[in-house]
């Protein structure tokens, strides 16, 4: 097994005075996938969020690159290296071509790297027709598409995503499953949470549970246990 | 046609620059109304190069602006106002510029038959016994002075009932004098611009206690010393040279002449 | 009622026919007013995100406090000024006082709690997602800011509206710390009341039409963007 991307260590988090995560440990291996899974309320989300940069805990430690920071000093590298999607994705107003490059103009590409990065991420997706729809137009399916391709053209380490096939239809569960397979063996590490894990079979690595704010590794359920 | 918005904001920017030091000069609504200074001004301006900004408000604000030291200069029609300005050193090198004089106006069927009277003292009596509507500046304006005066000469104390102290500039109180049907005193300037848009009739005039004698006066530099003393100055050496000087005489209105300068005598 | 048509015909003959004064009076509303309203945008648009954003405390105690100037008299607004500006005052040896610059300051005091107040609910309104999609997509702080401003711009324009209707429209700023000199600081309100003051009405009306037609072409494009806003989200 390799070298961990990232590890979370010790994360906590309360909300007014109920304690949501307790000393939460996370590892994230490059090329693996996680699913999390825990009822409603359960601070699934919170965890993500935390891990994303987009949440502040009242505690946590990060190692990563042999460094070990605070979850503060260490937001810069997480907001840069992690990438959190919404359960129903925010498209910004505009083109999806816009859209998928938003995030190019904070990297060191120059103007020529970022249209081809782009025309490159829109085939990747089959998104090239539809570059210059309004992307607030498209269906819940294909909107998806593009904050996936959104998120992958900045190439993470790592992607978070929640409830990632809440309301897709049976043939866009399946592109969203093949791309998530092909950004995985591309060496992305990948943590869903979601009510069904039937859905990621093949893609799951490990599965874990989140309930009174600790996370439990559960049995990796194949398919076949549900029936 | 992002150029033209550009070019267009700069421009719009641009309008509240001044190039040099303005003079700032504070003087009355009445001066301002005769439309002496729109003629004056530009001449000076011309000459010297100088900016001149005008405040016209009544003869007591004026002087409140010279005594903060808000303008320059200040040239106002108040002689009473004005030793006590100098004397408790808000102002320095009073000159006296031009003198016109006030007129009495009233209704076009004078219940009080002042027409024709060249005594002012007596006109107010004949209105305050018959306790005819009169209008009043009320604003401390060299105006309302000068009717102050006239009343405390009459021995007279006006009572509410028939008094209206308005406030206002002396167009207003002209406009409201005329809807009243009403007397009132104004300078003669206001009411020529003003006697067109009115009901009001002019009825008596001419007695010297109705003379009103204008003043400049600079603000002492010694209390405000970033104060414009030099343009100030400038300012009163020529509108009391004589080119300044003929220039008043000259000018007219609706026709009339309205000035006689006084600080040159020939 | 035969004056008053007689009179905005004159009004009318004086706005076509190009006067000068008249229009150099229109012209300096206009760049008063829009210097005051550019000079505020940023610094309040980012108070109300700020407000929306951060917890901190005393926060509803602000937002209730920027709520309750909305209604503030400008003529109090001017005379506040004018005793900080005045040479015996504070800021007197600034030498603001009679300027442009003068009411400048008032007006931007004038619709700075409108843009906060008007931008804070616009901005509340916004999806929280806009937000961390910014960030978590690498966006540093402040882009992501105007990302969300980008999100609820209808929202945002009509808060600069309805500031600049507010402010191109008073007169106790204008006339306290202003002075209404011609030329300088003589804006179409003080215009207004100085020729109506004259008697001179088809001046006065004149400017009137200019700021009725002004008042009348914001609401409009105010309930265009309303429109907009409303289809788009």
């Amino acid at each position: 097994m390799s070298e961990p991307l990232f590890v979370f260590r010790g994360i906590e988090k309360s909300f007014a005075k109920n304690k949501i995560l307790r000393k939460v440990d996370l590892f994230l291996y490059p090329a693996k996938c996680i699913l999390l899974s825990g009822k409603n309320g359960s601070g699934k989300t919170t965890l993500l969020k935390i891990v994303a940069g987009l949440e502040k805990p009242a505690e946590a430690e990060i190692e990563y690159s042999g460094k070990s920071l605070s979850w503060k000093k260490a937001i810069r590298n997480i907001l840069k290296e992690i990438i959190y999607l919404h359960q129903q994705p925010l498209l910004f107003s505009g083109s999806v071509e816009s859209n998928v490059a938003y995030g190019l103009r904070f990297t060191s590409l120059n103007r020529k790297q970022r249209r081809e990065s782009v025309i490159k991420a829109l085939e990747w997706s089959g998104l090239t027709d539809l570059a210059n729809i309004q992307a607030n137009t498209l269906s819940g399916g294909v909107q998806q598409r593009v904050a996936f391709t959104r998120a992958w053209i900045l190439k993470p380490k790592v992607l978070l995503l929640d409830e990632p096939m809440s309301n897709m239809d049976h043939e866009s569960r399946e592109q969203a499953r093949l791309l998530l397979c092909r950004m995985k063996s591309a060496g992305m590490s990948i943590v869903i949470t979601s009510h069904v894990p039937q859905y990621f079979d093949g893609l799951t690595d490990v599965q874990f549970h989140l309930s009174n704010g600790q996370l439990a590794e559960s049995k990796f359920s194949a398919s076949n246990d549900s029936l | 046609m992002k150029k033209i918005i550009l070019v267009f904001l700069l421009y719009i920017f641009s309008l509240g620059i001044v190039p040099a030091e303005p003079i700032r000069l504070a003087t009355t609504t009445s001066t301002e109304n005769s439309g002496l200074l729109k003629v004056l001004i530009p001449h000076f301006e011309k000459q010297t190069g100088n900016v001149v900004h005008v405040l016209s408000v009544g003869t007591g604000h004026a002087l409140r602006l010279g005594q903060d030291g808000n303008v320059d200069v200040v040239l106002v029609h108040a002689p009473k106002a004005e030793l006590r300005f100098v004397d408790a050193g808000y102002g320095v090198n009073r000159r006296s510029v031009m003198v016109n004089d006030f007129v009495i106006v009233g209704p076009e069927n004078d219940p009080a038959t002042i027409r024709g009277e060249n005594d002012a003292v007596r006109t107010l009596q004949k209105i305050a016994l018959g306790k005819h509507i009169f209008v009043s500046r009320g604003d401390d304006s060299g105006t309302h002075k000068k009717e102050l005066f006239l009343w405390k000469k009459a021995k007279l104390k006006p009572k509410i009932s028939w008094y209206r102290e308005v406030g206002q500039g002396m167009g207003r109180v002209l406009q409201i004098a005329s809807e009243l049907d009403a007397y009132t005193i104004s300078d003669r300037g206001t009411w020529l611009v003003m006697r067109s848009k009115l009901s009001l009739k002019l009825l008596a005039e001419g007695d010297p206690e109705l003379h009103n004698p204008y003043s400049i006066i600079a603000v002492n530099p010694a209390r405000y010393p970033g104060i414009n003393y030099l343009g100030a100055m400038s300012l009163i050496a020529w509108l009391t040279s004589v080119e300044g000087q003929n220039h008043i005489r000259n000018f007219r209105l609706e026709g009339q002449p309205l000035f006689t300068p006084t600080a040159v005598k020939n | 009622m035969n004056g008053l048509l007689l009179t905005t015909q004159q009004a009318l003959q004086l706005l076509l026919s190009g006067d000068a004064e008249l229009w150099s009076i229109v012209l300096l509303s206009f760049s008063v007013s829009l210097k005051a309203i550019l000079l505020t945008t940023p610094l309040a648009l980012l108070v109300a995100f700020a407000l929306n954003h951060v917890n901190f405390p005393g926060r509803r105690i602000i937002l209730a406090f920027f709520n309750s100037l909305l209604s503030v008299p400008t003529v109090v607004i001017g005379l506040f000024l004018y005793v900080l500006l005045t040479r015996q005052g504070p800021f007197g040896n600034l030498r603001l006082l009679f300027t442009q610059s003068a009411i400048v300051i008032g007006q931007m005091i004038l619709c700075f709690p409108v843009l906060v107040a008007l931008g804070y609910a616009a901005i509340q309104a916004s999806d929280r997602r806009v937000w961390e999609t910014a960030r978590t997509l690498g966006a540093p702080t402040w882009f992501s800011i105007l990302t969300v401003f980008y999100e609820v711009r209808f929202g945002l324009l009509a808060a600069v509206l309805t500031g600049f209707g507010r402010i191109i429209s008073e007169v106790g700023i204008s006339m306290m710390v202003g002075g209404n000199i011609m030329g300088y600081t003589r804006n179409i309100t003080t215009a207004i009341a100085l020729e109506t003051s004259k008697g001179e009405f088809a001046q006065g009306i004149a400017l009137g039409m200019v700021l009725l037609s002004l008042a009348f072409l914001l609401t409009a494009f105010l309930s265009y963007i309303q429109g907009k806003k409303e289809f788009t989200t």
